[in-house]
């Protein structure tokens, strides 16, 4: 496969995603039928609140489902490698993914705290991994290491890569994150919840080193978040995901302009930050979502947002609606939208 | 202007040994009037939890007052002070580290009624506890459930149950809304928010999330390091911020609308240690405007405009631009 191919198509295709785990009272599909894509050097964000599964498609994308949770996983996930071979991430042997993972794929997690090992410096463990996929011995290994947190902007970097990460602020150990990923320059880089420990004006820090990386070295990002506001400014596309499915897709401008899917226009009406033109008075009360996400151990028969949502129909107590396509680059999980 | 139901004068906490403090909180006076909903912003280590938990006594302060209706607080014996926490209740922000898991719901709320013997007798105890979890929009028959029977959304309105169960007419709010997820935070922002007005509540209410203090409060205050940078009624603060802080705290808050441009210079660096806090100003070591003055004196918190101080001496930067 030559490299111009290469060049523009997608960095990675999800196709029917679908991840589940048998527990004592039955069955859980955490994940089910997800598809997106991400392009080179572009930004998908996968959004939606706890328990509809933005972490387990990060995790089972990336293979680090543990094996006690013997999850039954189906579907592809197309991945573009460097030297041009398009492999299926969740066929790859073990040997195979353990040579893309922290080399050409790359995760950051949301705790900065509890992802950096606590009893080796920040410098051996962004060692660690050039060590590993660039075979550079322990000295080089170091002076990559420097590189890196001068990359990621942490000053006297010479000196803080002999530092323990409980020396390190929030911010300055999501930027050792950030470096750690960086270091073999992965070409996917998935960050999940990246800023949500942070306090905002280092998360708006941590966001903009993001963009910047992204800018410099073309990398993708898949980036899962509960933060529109994250989502309204360093997103491409979105896929907006309710109880394990994918409900919304869309570019970032016709989302947040013309949310077609019943939970994507409740979600950004609730937002107190959307409730109010500047300069008008305040609404005397939000829009809210009623009741809360049903058990994963009894979803309702129909569409998983039926229960909540003010426009259902009888259609929608009978079977899941498909994902259709309603325009360019654009679908909803929505029974009113296929009649349409 | 009628007496504030609560004032805090020159409030300071510091933890730890006397020769090297943390000053969690140095030099902060506000008021609230009977009614009013007053936001205290800031990001971590800003001191606003601790201001809500010296303001109730939950510890105790270091230097300054908290008067009650005119009357300070810190005088009250052990026995008064708890009569009075029948007025002055706290809502806190993890309801899931707040309730006992092995206690009923029915104790939990049955509790707070014995303490301070209101409703006393069984049948009349149990009606308050149905009325109460009606009015937070749950049903009596959960009185019997335990709380790991609930979802995030509904313990916190168990929370706000339990300090409504003493009718209080203040209460502290500690971050209520950041354990929840966003389509549940609206209904919790909807029940303070009809709570507040059905039962004529006075509020404190703690928050990181400005859009959350821009929809509920009145007025607001901004905590930097244990100080305050800024008080000004809502409309005034989010019109016209006139702190670097404020503004720089403004602007990093991403907006959910993608068509905004957000063109703005994070700040740099990190909030430094309370322990060594920046002489002077603060804020000077991250503030894009400081001069060598900043350094010299801590700025005094002067009034620019009725309701709107700042403690900044290059305010007029700000000012200036917001006449023009």
């Amino acid at each position: 496969m030559s490299a111009t191919i290469n060049a523009t198509a997608p960095r990675l295709v999800v196709e029917n995603l679908s991840t589940s785990f048998p527990t004592e009272d039955g069955l859980v599909r955490s994940v089910a039928e997800v598809s997106f894509s991400i392009a080179p050097g572009k930004t998908t964000a996968l959004v939606g609140e706890s328990g509809s599964g933005k972490s387990v498609t990060s995790l089972t994308l990336m293979r680090l489902l543990p094996k006690t949770a013997n999850a039954q996983v189906s579907g592809r996930a197309e991945f573009g490698t460097r030297d041009g071979r398009r492999v299926d991430l969740l066929q790859l042997p073990n040997e195979a993914i353990r040579q893309l993972r922290g080399n050409e794929l790359a995760m950051i997690f949301q705790e900065p705290m509890t992802s950096l090992n606590p009893v080796f410096t920040v410098g051996e463990q962004i060692a660690e991994s050039v060590r590993l996929h660039k075979k550079l011995d322990r000295a080089a290994a170091l002076a990559h290491a420097k590189r890196m947190l001068d990359l990621v902007e942490i000053p006297a970097a010479a000196q803080r890569l002999h530092e323990y990460p409980h020396q390190l602020s929030g911010g300055m150990r999501q930027r050792v994150m950030i470096a750690l990923a960086m270091a073999c320059d992965p070409t996917l880089l998935i960050a999940d919840e990246p800023t949500t420990a942070l306090d905002v004006t280092i998360q708006a820090q941590i966001l903009v080193l993001m963009r910047r990386l992204q800018s410099e070295t073309g990398m993708s990002i898949l980036f899962i978040t509960h933060n529109l506001g994250v989502v309204a400014h360093h997103a491409d596309d979105v896929a907006v995901m309710y109880a394990g499915r994918v409900v919304e897709r869309a570019n970032v401008r016709p989302l947040f302009a013309t949310p077609q899917h019943p939970y994507t226009q409740g979600l950004l009406a609730c937002l107190p930050g959307k409730a109010h033109a500047a300069g008008q008075p305040r609404p005397k009360r939000l829009f809210a979502i009623r009741g809360q996400v049903s058990s994963p151990l009894a979803p309702p028969p129909g569409c998983a947002f039926e229960p909540r949502c003010d426009l259902a129909v009888a259609a929608c107590t009978q079977a899941m609606p498909p994902l259709v396509a309603i325009a360019d680059a654009r679908e909803a999980r929505c029974v009113l939208r296929s009649a349409a | 202007m009628s007496v504030p139901l609560i004032e805090v004068r020159n409030l300071k906490k510091y933890f730890g040994n006397a020769t090297r403090p943390v000053r969690a909180v140095d030099d902060v006076s506000f008021a609230i009037q009977p009614g009013e909903t007053l936001g205290l912003v800031g990001e971590s280590g800003s001191g606003k939890s601790t201001i809500g938990r010296t303001v109730l006594r939950l510890i105790e302060r270091t230097d300054g007052q908290v008067l009650y209706r005119g009357d300070d607080l810190a005088g009250l014996s052990g026995e008064r002070m708890r009569k009075m926490r029948s007025k002055l209740q706290i809502i806190f922000q993890d309801p899931y580290a707040s309730l006992n898991p092995k206690m009923r719901i029915s104790a939990i709320l049955g509790e707070a009624l014995s303490t301070h013997g209101l409703h006393p007798g069984r049948a009349a105890r149990d009606k308050r506890i149905a009325e109460l979890l009606e009015t937070v929009g749950l049903r009596a028959e959960h009185a019997s459930r335990f709380p790991h029977e609930f979802s995030g959304g509904q313990r916190q309105r168990i929370g706000v149950a339990r300090a409504l169960a003493v009718e209080p007419e203040f209460i502290v709010a500690d971050e209520p809304l950041s354990a929840l997820d966003v389509s549940i935070q609206s209904q919790v922002i909807n029940l303070l928010a009809d709570l507040r007005e059905r039962l004529s509540l006075t509020m404190l209410f703690i928050s990181h999330d400005l859009d959350v203090v821009e929809y509920l409060c009145d007025r607001v205050v901004v905590l930097y390091l244990g100080k305050v940078m800024e008080v000004a009624s809502t409309a005034e603060l989010f019109a016209r911020p006139l702190h670097p802080y404020t503004r720089a705290l403004l602007a990093a808050s991403p907006k959910p609308d993608p068509t905004i441009e957000t063109v703005h210079v994070p700040l740099k660096g990190d909030i430094p240690s309370p322990v060594n806090p920046p002489s002077g100003c603060v804020f000077r070591t991250r503030c894009p405007h400081a001069i060598d003055v900043c350094a010299q004196a801590v700025p005094a918190l002067d009034t620019v405009s009725a309701g709107h101080q700042v403690a900044c001496v290059r305010k007029e930067l700000f000012t200036m631009k917001a006449a023009a």
